[in-house]
């Protein structure tokens, strides 16, 4: 077991200097640079632009750029500059690290605890109306387009008079200590980023969870563990335990899902978020910003895998026999 | 004797306090006569701040900010855009016009330490006049001395501590205009933070990472805190030097937030819900709004004649160097471009795209800058007249010969183009559409080619287009629009064979006879200092781009502002023109 | 086999909501194919006296309470002097009669004949009267045409996509679980790095390496074959999980035993034995399609004017004072709503159809 762990973590070097090489052409594939913004503005000469472009080395061939940014990172741990903020990439993810990564879970966390025990439900009442009920807010769920749920919600709490509408917190509490107070401020504010987050994933996972329930209800497995006598609740723990089996895949990928695949609703809601701030980022073409983010995305990936694939193992007892 | 010596001291008393008055704020900001002093006023911002120093960053959240606790030598009026005193209280201008002596005022920074002749320099060496300062303003103090055609810097020489002399290589009309945008900072907080070796240092200081504490402003408000992405909290300026006309110091308010949402329909929510108290509204939210505050809601909504930069008016752009020649003979052609203005329906385009809230024209001046309006374009501008269009395009021997519906070139090539135009704003694609109909509705083919902002700025940029739609704001004086205008600069992106895009130089001979007539007048705009004789330059300036079209602009968006029924001092003149500063705001009871 | 394929079909048909979802789609496939004769009006022409106008009333009785059949009446259009708001009266005195089988403006039928046959539709000059069952967008177009046209895109990108990626995805999923070691260490190292970048830096730059001057829907396709290159990924991954159990199983193990090739236990044995879970994935990615292209639209990204789109049409309702004016811009998200739901329905009455362990029992 630890062998394959560690050969795992060993693989994701490679892994990682490859990821920044597509990163990084990526970038380069968009057309214009950080200075091509500043074209369009009167206020800033041609010599001031040519300036511009070669203090942020922008004039040198990408490859040389690439080899210094490496360089950067393995002499100085220096993973570049954002060229608008003038600060060290790492602060600036660091800084909106705190309230991704607390949107992120708890919208997962959310997502599962309700998933699951709706899917199993669904799945050992099929066709009963409780069934029929979660499927069709399940179905619902993933029909809306997640920006035009956040607008219409917006749009509803606003005609219903609210002022919880945007970010995180309402103007007062924005930077002030934390008190009860703030604390139910910030309740009032994030149902609705979770409602809208976490409402087409719910439905996903439920059905794939009730579609595996019915499969290995119906399977030989279940009616030969019956003809052993055991009794009904021993049967559906076995069934559940088999049905979570591919969902445990799925979990690997979702912490990186939550943490880019929510960028627009972000957005829609002003979230103080990573996603906003990067999409701005490469809009912008902050070259080190963009590529800091998209590394850190890749590393989470690599780890939410691994991870996946230690419990999948844990799980399913004849995987570790192979 | 005795009396004597208490006359002299009453005399100096007065003299003293005469010399260290405090600017009175004008009626028209401060009509309200029961200000209410104290309270936070909450403005929005796009995004987060990139730095607390004008010098070091080009990004508009940060001017924002930063336009609230800096200040120069000499101000605009918020609203009118006049010229008038800031941090010098007086100035006088030597007879040939090439030496101005300023007075400053007798005043402190917000931390207590005087403010002297001293700053002033630390700022224009450092920083204004540093080459790799990012956000540096190298080119509007270097000007051209008539006297040998070279182009030099402006000098500033210190006569005392509340005196300093700027000397100028010739007479220059924008100077005060250019000095109103270069914000004065203290020698004292930042002088020891720069690393002498190496100039581009300044561009690290006082970023968004910086103590609020550290940061000194000459302003109406200082820095108080910054939650990053979500707020940032200005407050009130002890030692701001202006007054409203019944003495209470200013500003009113005793904290100015500003709210970071990136979001535009989330701003408007945040105004809607009460959390936001001045807004600029788009055309398109007008309607929604209005009806709102008939009903009842807690906000007005302000139509105004347009006095700001933005909403940037809308242009058409024929490409005069465009790769296929019978374009290129076309476009380059004045009777063409004429007709194109016949074929601009801009009272179809004003009701249907901006919701009837714009005025025509209007691209260079705005008819509410009465320094500079010439109100002679209103009869040169050409209305929609189809078939005046069709006259000229027959005449032109543009005729359809196959009967495809689409005229032709003697050639037997279709007269087609491709009008680019970005994606975002809505409004630039939907001028396209109506003006793409309006064209083929008289036998001309226009593909529209709708991208990405930043690739549509580059296609402008190398030239490398047809027909395009673009825009550019308007400054109160066409001096600062001159990279624009001018022909043979960067940004007159329709025809740069004019330009020698290596050196910078513009190559007149490649230029029309009435370009080299705009070139010419920009230049002598540039070194006139009487008024009078400046408004005549840029009249006939105004006069050939409406008659000979370089580009055709389409329309202005009119001022739409919402400003919450909180707040004090929101008026409106009977020319509709809206007075609010944040400075001279408060919150009513 | 034949017993098979009565059994999946009769057991689909027992599924009523399943049966339901066909239906709709029928019907919103039909409906996409005679699109321009279906839509009253062109898609693309605008009509200015009916900027904004909210969806017709369809009147029976006029004003004196005599039976008329269908009518609807003029309009005139006027601006509110102070909100600016458009506002429209009805002069209730005209008739314009509601005819099928009327000439309109004139559309290409297939691309091929030229025609100006519409399905139904009012006589009136757009000038004065229009029929506009689901009201008209900022430039006085139809927004239900617009909506019967947009659907081509929208209804067909979604099959395709989704075809193509879990096309690819199950036979590398399944190669990958079946084969294990280094093959599966390989191309499941290979999927990973794929699936670190997330999908919006990756489409703007494909955005831009797509040359500017191909038409609107080469564009389109070539984007969305991308994206459903990139959507392979899921599939495989799961499918590799569900290979990795099954491949143990005795059924396997005793057709390996009895020396059938690998491909033909992954081809027979392996995939159906997935079958339903991959069709269960199957619609579950259309409607992804579906919303990933308007999520694309939203961007500014995907498809653009001329050519329109159901996420393209609901980008122009994306704003407050829309949804409060003219709130009938949001219908276009029903039908996505509609499509979507219905691929769900037919998939899941499919996979119940299909998997022959289904013994629907209380547990």
């Amino acid at each position: 077991m630890w062998a394959f762990i560690i050969r795992r973590i060993l693989i994701m070097i490679p892994m990682m200097i490859l990821a920044s090489i597509i990163c990084f052409v990526i970038i380069e594939l968009q057309p214009g640079d950080f200075v091509s913004q500043y074209l369009d503005n009167p206020r800033i000469s041609p010599e001031q632009i040519r300036l511009l472009r070669e203090q942020l080395a922008l004039d040198k061939p990408a490859i040389t750029r690439y080899f210094m940014w490496v360089k950067g990172i393995v002499t100085k741990g220096d993973f570049g500059y954002s060229f608008a903020y003038q600060r060290p990439v790492g602060d600036l993810i660091w800084e909106r690290m705190g309230w991704t990564v607390i949107i992120a879970l708890v919208t997962i966390a959310l997502q599962w605890v309700l998933a699951v025990p709706m899917g199993i439900y669904s799945a050992l009442h099929p066709y009963s109306p409780g069934d029929y009920v979660m499927t069709f807010t399940g179905f619902l769920g993933i029909s809306i387009p997640d920006f035009f749920f956040a607008l219409i919600l917006m749009f509803f709490m606003l005609k219903m008079g609210s002022t919880s509408v945007g970010g995180l917190f309402s103007t007062q509490f924005i930077g002030a200590p934390w008190t009860w107070a703030k604390f139910l401020d910030l309740l009032k504010h994030l149902w609705m980023p979770l409602v809208v987050v976490g409402v087409s994933g719910l439905a996903g996972l439920m059905r794939v969870m009730r579609g595996n329930m019915l499969d290995i209800i119906g399977s030989p497995f279940i009616t030969s563990l019956r003809a052993y006598g055991l009794d009904e609740k021993t049967v559906r723990r076995h069934a559940i335990k088999n049905a979570l089996n591919p969902m445990v895949s799925i979990a690997g990928s979702e912490l990186p899902n939550v943490f880019s695949g929510t960028i627009i609703t972000a957005i829609v809601l002003n979230l103080p978020t990573m996603g906003p701030f990067f999409y701005n980022a490469l809009l912008n073409h902050d070259q080190y910003l963009v590529m800091a983010f998209l590394m850190f995305i890749a590393l989470i990936t690599q780890i939410g895998n691994l991870l996946a694939d230690i419990a999948l193992a844990l799980l399913d007892p004849r995987i570790r026999m192979s | 004797m005795k009396r004597l010596w208490l006359v002299s001291l009453v005399c100096v008393l007065l003299t003293m306090s005469v010399v260290a008055a405090p600017f009175v704020e004008n009626e028209d900001l401060t009509s309200a006569t029961n200000p209410v002093l104290g309270g936070t006023l909450s403005l929005l911002l796009t995004d987060s701040p990139q730095s607390f120093l004008f010098y070091g960053t080009l990004d508009n959240n940060a001017y924002t900010v930063i336009g609230q606790t800096m200040t120069g030598l000499v101000e605009l009026h918020p609203v009118t855009n006049a010229i008038r005193p800031g941090l010098a209280e007086s100035w006088s201008t030597s007879a040939d016009g090439k030496e101005v002596t300023f007075k400053l005022r007798d005043i402190k920074w917000s931390d207590g330490v005087p403010f002297t002749a001293d700053d002033v320099i630390f700022t224009f060496e450092n920083f204004i006049m540093n080459t790799v300062a990012k956000g540096n303003s190298v080119d509007r103090f270097t000007i051209l001395d008539t006297t040998d055609g070279v182009k030099k810097p402006v000098k500033w020489v210190k006569v005392n501590d509340k005196t300093i002399k700027a000397v100028l290589p010739s007479p220059f009309g924008p100077f005060f205009m250019n000095l109103s945008h270069a914000y004065i900072y203290p020698k004292h907080k930042l002088e020891s933070k720069i690393d002498k070796n190496r100039q581009d240092s300044v561009n690290e200081l006082w970023l968004s990472n910086v103590s609020p504490k550290d940061i000194v402003a000459n302003g109406p408000y200082r820095i108080a805190s910054y939650v990053m992405d979500q707020k940032v909290v200005l407050e009130k300026n002890p030692h701001y030097w202006k007054v409203d006309r019944f003495g209470n110091k200013l500003p009113y308010f005793d904290k100015l937030e500003y709210l970071i949402v990136k979001d535009p329909e989330v701003r408007l929510a945040k105004f809607i819900a009460g959390e936001v108290d001045y807004l600029a509204i788009t055309a398109k939210d007008f309607p929604m709004l209005k009806s709102k505050e008939l009903a009842g809601g807690p906000f007005t909504v302000f139509k105004a004649q347009p006095t700001q930069p933005t909403p940037s008016p809308v242009h058409i752009a024929f490409n005069f160097d465009v790769t296929d020649p019978e374009l290129k003979e076309l476009f380059r052609n004045t009777e063409f471009r004429r007709a194109m203005e016949y074929l601009l329906d801009r009272g179809r385009i004003i009701d249907e795209v901006y919701n009837g809230l714009a005025i025509p024209g209007a691209g260079l001046v705005l008819p509410a800058n009465k320094a500079f309006y010439n109100a002679k374009i209103e009869k040169i501008i050409r209305p929609y007249a189809p078939n005046k269009a069709k006259e000229i395009l027959d005449k032109l021997g543009l005729k359809d010969k196959n009967k495809d519906g689409i005229r032709d070139f003697a050639s037997g090539k279709k007269v087609e183009f491709t009008l680019t135009v970005q994606s975002s704003p809505q409004d630039y694609q939907d001028v396209a559409l109506i003006f793409k109909e309006d064209l083929e509705k008289v036998g001309i083919k226009v593909n529209l080619q709708i991208l990405d902002g930043t690739l549509v700025g580059n296609m402008f940029g190398a030239g490398n287009f047809e027909a395009g739609i673009r825009a550019f704001g308007n400054q109160p004086d066409l001096e600062l629009r001159k990279a624009i205008w001018q022909p043979g600069t960067q940004l007159y992106y329709w025809h740069y064979s004019a330009l020698d895009k290596d050196n910078l130089v513009a190559i007149t001979k490649n230029m029309f006879d009435w370009e080299k007539r705009l070139y010419e007048l920009f230049d002598q705009g540039s070194i006139n200092i009487d008024p009078a004789k400046r408004k005549a330059i840029y009249d006939e300036v105004q006069e050939i781009y409406h008659d000979v079209l370089p580009v055709i602009f389409v329309s202005k968006g009119m001022n739409l502002t919402g400003a919450s029924k909180s707040l004090g001092n929101v008026t409106q003149d009977k020319e509709g023109i809206v007075f609010f500063s944040t400075y001279t705001a408060f919150r009513k009871k | 086999m034949e017993g098979t394929r009565k059994r999946v079909t009769e057991s689909f048909f027992k599924h009523k909501l399943g049966v339901f979802g066909l239906v709709v789609l029928a019907i919103l496939y039909l409906i996409i194919i005679f699109a321009d004769f279906i839509a009253p009006y062109n898609y693309t022409t605008t009509h200015r006296n009916f900027v904004y106008a909210a969806p017709s009333k369809i009147r029976f009785r006029d004003l004196e309470g005599k039976w008329r059949g269908p009518y609807i009446c003029e309009m005139t259009k006027a601006r509110d002097p102070i909100t600016y708001e458009v506002i429209f009266t009805e002069d209730l005195n005209t008739v314009v009669p509601v005819k099928f089988f009327v000439r309109g403006e004139e559309y290409k039928f297939l691309g091929i004949w030229t025609t100006n046959l519409h399905l139904f539709g009012v006589e009136e000059s757009p000038d004065k009267a229009m029929l506009l069952l689901f009201g008209a967008d900022r430039f006085g177009r139809d927004l239900f045409s617009r909506i019967v046209v947009g659907g081509r895109v929208s209804m067909t990108v979604g099959l395709l996509g989704t075809f193509l990626s879990v096309f690819i995805g199950a036979i590398i999923g399944s190669l990958s679980g079946y084969y294990g070691g280094r093959i599966d260490i390989l191309i499941q190292r290979f999927i990973e790095l794929l699936r670190s970048f997330p999908r919006i830096p990756l489409w703007l730059a494909l955005a831009v390496i797509v040359p500017p001057n191909w038409p609107s829907t080469w564009v389109y396709f070539g984007i969305v074959t991308v994206l459903s290159l990139i959507g392979w990924m899921g599939v495989a991954r799961v499918m590799r999980g569900l290979v990795l159990s099954l491949k143990e199983k005795e059924f396997v193990l005793a057709a390996k035993v009895m020396g059938v090739s690998d491909m033909k236990i992954i081809r027979k044995h392996l995939i159906p034995n997935t079958l339903s879970y991959l069709i269960v994935v199957s619609t579950l990615s259309i409607p992804g399609m579906i919303l990933g292209e308007s999520s694309i639209s939203f961007l500014g990204l995907g498809i653009k004017e001329p050519m329109t789109s159901w996420g393209l049409l609901l980008k122009q309702a994306q704003s407050l004072s829309e949804l409060e004016s003219h709130p009938w811009l949001m219908i276009p998200g029903i039908f996505i709503m509609i499509a979507v739901l219905s691929f769900n329905f037919v998939g899941d009455a499919l996979r119940d159809a299909v998997d022959p362990y289904r013994t629907v029992e209380k547990l």
